[in-house]
């Protein structure tokens, strides 16, 4: 638990922590191992014989993995792996926010698929610029 | 390393795409393989799954029935279709082993393992040597100074205790000790553990394999008193796991059904009215 987020045990103890004896594992829901009770991350600790710490939490997004509460046990970690996350978990200045953003003709916060469904629906050029800066940052 | 975890490839989503028809792409939306070509130079690796997306249905670990689970909506939904069904985590684990490996020995930062075989009557057995030499079950340890020994009736939260004790700073050897044998379940998974506990049997006795425990590590088993097994336990924590005698027997007949619908061998033939009736009751009574 960072304060915000409920993470999938088993955590590695403090001392292998502190060691950095553990493969870290960042993502969203695929990485969490949603449903499944022996998950890749058991499979990976069991096969290399090293514990795994599992900072995967559902609908994270690309910023997810740069948190600085999360980023010292990325770095200390003999081994990091990143799941490519999905896009509509991130903002940016028009839109901010996580899957959730402000729908700026109403004013409601929705999901941020739904915000770019209904720009596509109303003005296709305009979403077309909407993505090209959502995939630029 | 970057891990790509998809039902679709990077290559099948665009920007065009999705201006051209509103389709956002399937998980994880919005990504295509522009946006996938400039991050992932920045890994040392990077790896890609696509894999299916059949429903995977879910089935109550009690009963083996249909269990509905509630969807964010509050809807009740009996079938997955939007994660990743089970054989994703087998996928998974070999599409990454090879890269893994490659990498921590690139960083030559896993440690090799010595190990030692013991011939026992039927098949060897595999230790592992710590820097002195000495045979061990594992060279890795917890923080605790002690040794530790969960002793338990059958079915009274033996791993539960186990857990907890790996919580405290212990490490579980993941040997089970029995009286004449021990069972081997180091690597092995909960499915395996149920499945596959006559294969992972060795003949080394308690006396035996109990020596084999290094400071900060723990095993469990089902020891019965004896003068001799109060000394070899004499410096370990002891920890001892008592329950109601129904709720252990209760629990023993449907744990031991599931063993042998996983091993229908598990039972030689004069014990055969084990496995022969038809709900766990009846297996139970033979």
């Amino acid at each position: 638990m960072d304060g915000e987020n409920l993470f999938r045990g088993p955590c590695p103890s403090a001392e292998d922590l502190k060691n950095g004896r553990y493969i870290c594992l960042v993502g969203a829901a695929q990485l969490l191992g949603r449903f499944h009770s022996d998950s890749f991350q058991h499979k990976l600790a069991r096969k290399f014989n090293l514990p795994v710490l599992n900072l995967s939490v559902p609908a994270a997004g690309p910023e997810f993995a740069l948190s600085p509460k999360l980023r010292p046990y990325l770095e200390n970690a003999q081994l990091t792996i990143v799941q490519v996350m999905s896009g509509r978990s991130i903002g940016y200045d028009e839109y901010p926010g996580g899957w959730k953003t402000t729908d700026l003709t109403t004013g409601e916060l929705r999901p941020r698929e739904a915000v770019l469904r209904s720009i596509w629906e109303t003005d296709v050029e305009k979403f077309g610029q909407v993505l090209r800066r959502w995939n630029d940052n | 390393m970057l891990l790509w975890v998809s039902p679709r490839g990077p290559g099948e989503w665009s920007a065009e795409l999705a201006t051209q028809t509103g389709n956002f792409g399937t998980f994880p939306q919005l990504v295509g393989e522009d946006t996938y070509a400039q991050i992932s130079p920045l890994f040392d690796q990077s790896v890609e799954v696509v894999h299916d997306l059949l429903g995977t249905r879910f089935l109550s670990r009690f009963k083996g029935l249909p269990c509905p689970f509630v969807e964010p909506t509050g809807a009740l939904s009996l079938s997955n279709r939007y994660y990743p069904p089970q054989s994703t985590q087998d996928q998974l684990l070999q599409a990454v082993a090879p890269v893994v490996e490659t990498l921590l020995s690139q960083e030559c930062l896993s440690q090799p393992v010595r190990t030692a075989i013991l011939n026992t009557a039927d098949r060897p057995f595999v230790f592992e040597m710590d820097e002195k030499g000495h045979l061990c079950f594992t060279t890795l340890s917890g923080k605790r100074p002690e040794k530790a020994f969960v002793n338990s009736l059958p079915k009274a939260g033996t791993y539960f205790l186990g857990e907890i004790l790996s919580e405290l700073g212990w490490r579980n050897s993941d040997i089970h000790m029995s009286p004449f044998s021990l069972t081997d379940y180091r690597g092995r998974s909960l499915d395996e553990k149920l499945s596959k506990a006559r294969q992972l049997s060795y003949p080394i006795g308690f006396d035996a394999s109990v020596q084999f425990l290094k400071p900060g590590q723990f095993s469990v088993g089902h020891i019965a008193f004896s003068g001799r097994n109060r000394k070899l336990l004499n410096n370990f924590k002891v920890l001892l796991a008592v329950r109601r005698w129904r709720d252990c027997l209760a629990s023993f007949m449907y744990f031991e059904a599931k063993r042998i619908a996983l091993d229908p061998q598990r039972f030689a033939a004069e014990k055969s009215a084990w496995v022969s009736g038809e709900t766990p009751q009846e297996k139970f009574i033979g």
